[in-house]
């Protein structure tokens, strides 16, 4: 909690591309500092109407990708209420301004030798990011998406670009198998070489607790959780999860600050 | 930023803006972009004798310009407070005002006494208006009589300037003030949260972990503009206002109303860099609204108590 673990800054980016992905939207857009580097798992604060204080706060989004070389930043936005359908609806051309970028990314040097990447629906969105971090380091990764139809996949193309393999569930079965992207992880105990060395996951909190349940005591689990936020810089104590304590005594982090990326087991999901 | 100096009561700010308690953590989270010296006077977040680990989740909710949030006073203890961030404010030279919260009278005086040893503290604020704590905080101040009594038992064990912060969320704000006056508060800082709640119409219930939270931001600021104001016209004190403080016109309307300085918080959340357009503004702003001096009190009429 101490001073000068910070580095962030405010930026205006320019929307190139709004692209619908999925139930979401990509938006690639044209950061030009070189000071702007994030790391996967990371996320901006992002300004919904500059000149009105209604929505009054940020929004925050995951970095989905980011193309260094380019100066490409890439959204994936689920248009869930006000904020995020205003920004989706953003004309090539916009100007985004943001701040960030923000929190504590994944532990990629926990990666082991087979990690695997778990996300439901949106969620799938800051790990095409930690993929290509992954891939950069020689890293070869097996990734697990899931939503309730094909047509509610996002991210599967750029996710395909950077995993070894990408494992598709859908609960109507209109794409790869039929169920919750969990059930991939059914067999895990009698899985031998092939057993993931790590979990990166990201999705719904019903999906995470299917994690805890059932693969925490033997895999590590990595989580990025999501919280209303309103500083997003740990300034304000808004965005508290639940963390667990010796005696069980009430506790709580950040997940603005020392998330938004968890050990699962060291976080109580409400 | 010369020229910009203000008197708040026994305390001589370099800048009227003043970053208010909670929403600037212990002065540090802003760092990137907003430095705690560049403000007036930073307070920090409320602190009490031992930790407190706070409301369960979901603490926040945002409404039409503004928000609730329903912390419940987390913070690491005034031991941890005096050891881990009150050296970096003093190097950076920094006007500390210490928050304090407690659950019974005798906590908020040792939290004052403990504070009061301490260097590098330039005054105690006492929160007596966080709506948040079931018990403490706001309990005390909506009585009269306990506002009262407890300013005056801090008094007996601390010499620095202390500002008492009041709670809109009463029937009689001048009565609170007369009585905290005559305790021997020296600054009277308003307003606190507005108590509040949001529902949930899917799940047919309170949004809030807590039920109740505090509202803050834009919306709130006509309610700040009319405590500030009663608050000015009962007491004699110098008066820190704030409450949805978001450009340099508002610095100077809060001063109007009454306001010595001004404090600045949910603003922050919307922009980050408010305080420096603020601070950019005030110069020109105050020469071209009011002949270039701090207006405070003006939008009195004349013959008001003052
Ligand atoms: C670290 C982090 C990374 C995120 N990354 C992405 C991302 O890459 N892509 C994406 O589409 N979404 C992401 N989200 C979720 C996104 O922030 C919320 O969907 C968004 O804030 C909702 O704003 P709104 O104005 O559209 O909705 P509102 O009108 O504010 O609310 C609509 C619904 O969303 C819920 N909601 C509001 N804010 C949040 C929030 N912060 N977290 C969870 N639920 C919320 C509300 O309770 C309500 O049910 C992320 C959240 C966090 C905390
Ligand atoms: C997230 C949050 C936390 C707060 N915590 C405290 C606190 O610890 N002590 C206190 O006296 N006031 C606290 N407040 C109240 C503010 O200091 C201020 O009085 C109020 O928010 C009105 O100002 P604003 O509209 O500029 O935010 C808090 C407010 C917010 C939004
Ligand atoms: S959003 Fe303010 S502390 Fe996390």
């Amino acid at each position: 909690m101490l001073a000068g673990s910070l580095q962030f800054d405010q930026y205006e980016g320019v929307l190139l591309r709004n692209t619908p992905d999925g139930d979401s939207f990509r938006l690639d857009i044209e950061v030009k500092s070189d000071a702007f580097w994030p790391k996967a798992g990371q996320f901006l604060q992002v300004k919904i109407n500059p000149n009105a204080l209604d929505p009054l706060l940020h929004r925050p989004l995951s970095v989905s990708d980011f193309d260094a070389k380019a100066g490409i930043l890439t959204l994936r936005i689920r248009p869930v209420g006000r904020g995020t359908r205003h920004l989706v609806t953003r004309n090539p051309g916009s100007r985004i301004g943001f701040f960030g970028p923000l929190g504590e990314g994944f532990p990629l040097e926990q990666a082991g030798s087979s990690p695997w990447i778990i996300a439901g629906g949106i969620g799938a969105a800051p790990m095409v990011f930690l993929a290509r971090a992954l891939a950069e380091r020689g890293i070869r990764v097996r990734t697990l998406v899931g939503a309730a139809r094909a047509a509610d996949l996002v991210a599967v193309e750029a996710l395909k670009r950077f995993s070894q393999d990408v494992v598709i569930w859908t609960e109507d079965a209109s794409a790869g198998s039929q169920g919750v992207v969990t059930a991939g992880l059914a067999q895990i105990d009698e899985m031998q070489d092939e057993r993931p060395s790590v979990l990166y996951a990201c999705g719904p909190v019903g999906m995470l607790k299917t994690l805890e349940a059932t693969v925490l005591d033997t895999i590590p689990v990595f989580a990025s959780l999501e919280a209303h936020m309103a500083c997003g810089v740990g300034a304000c104590l808004g965005c508290a999860v639940g963390v667990r304590t010796p005696g069980g005594a009430p506790n709580y982090a950040r997940v603005c600050r020392e998330g938004p990326v968890f050990p699962l087991r060291e976080v109580v999901l409400s | 930023m010369s020229g910009l100096d203000v008197q708040l009561g026994p305390l001589a700010l370099k800048n009227p803006l003043v970053a208010v308690s909670g929403t600037f953590g212990f002065g540090f989270d802003y760092e990137p972009i907003l430095p705690p010296d560049l403000f007036g006077a930073v307070i920090v977040k409320g602190t009490s004798l031992v930790p407190w680990p706070g409301n369960p989740p979901p603490r926040l909710m945002e409404t039409p310009a503004g928000m609730l949030n329903a912390i419940g006073l987390e913070n690491p203890g005034v031991d941890v407070f005096l050891r881990d961030y009150l050296p970096l404010l003093r190097e950076r030279g920094v006007m500390v005002i210490a928050n304090v919260v407690g659950r019974t009278m005798s906590e908020y005086v040792a939290v004052s006494e403990r504070l009061s040893d301490a260097d590098g503290i330039a005054a105690l604020e006492l929160n007596i208006s966080c709506p948040n704590v079931k018990a403490g905080g706001m309990a005390f101040g909506t009585s009269v009589r306990d506002s009262e009594a407890l300013v005056a038992r801090v008094r007996q064990v601390t010499s620095l300037p202390i500002l008492v912060k009041l709670s809109p969320n009463v029937s009689d704000i001048g009565a609170i003030a007369r009585a905290v006056e005559a305790a021997g508060a020296d600054v009277i800082s308003l307003i606190n949260t507005v108590l509040g709640m949001a529902i949930d119409v899917h799940k047919r219930a309170p949004i809030l972990g807590n039920v109740f939270g505090g509202l803050s931001g834009p919306a709130i600021r006509p309610i700040a503009l009319r405590c500030i104001w009663q608050v000015y016209q009962s007491v004699s004190l110098p008066i820190l206002g704030m409450g949805g403080v978001s450009d340099s016109e508002d610095v100077l309307a809060f001063m109007m109303a009454g306001a010595s300085a001004v404090g600045i918080g949910t603003a922050l959340f919307a922009d980050p860099y408010a305080p420096r357009k603020i601070l950019e503004a005030l110069p020109g702003d105050r020469d071209r609204l009011t002949e270039g001096r701090w207006p405070i009190g003006w939008a009195h009429p004349k013959g008001g108590c003052r």
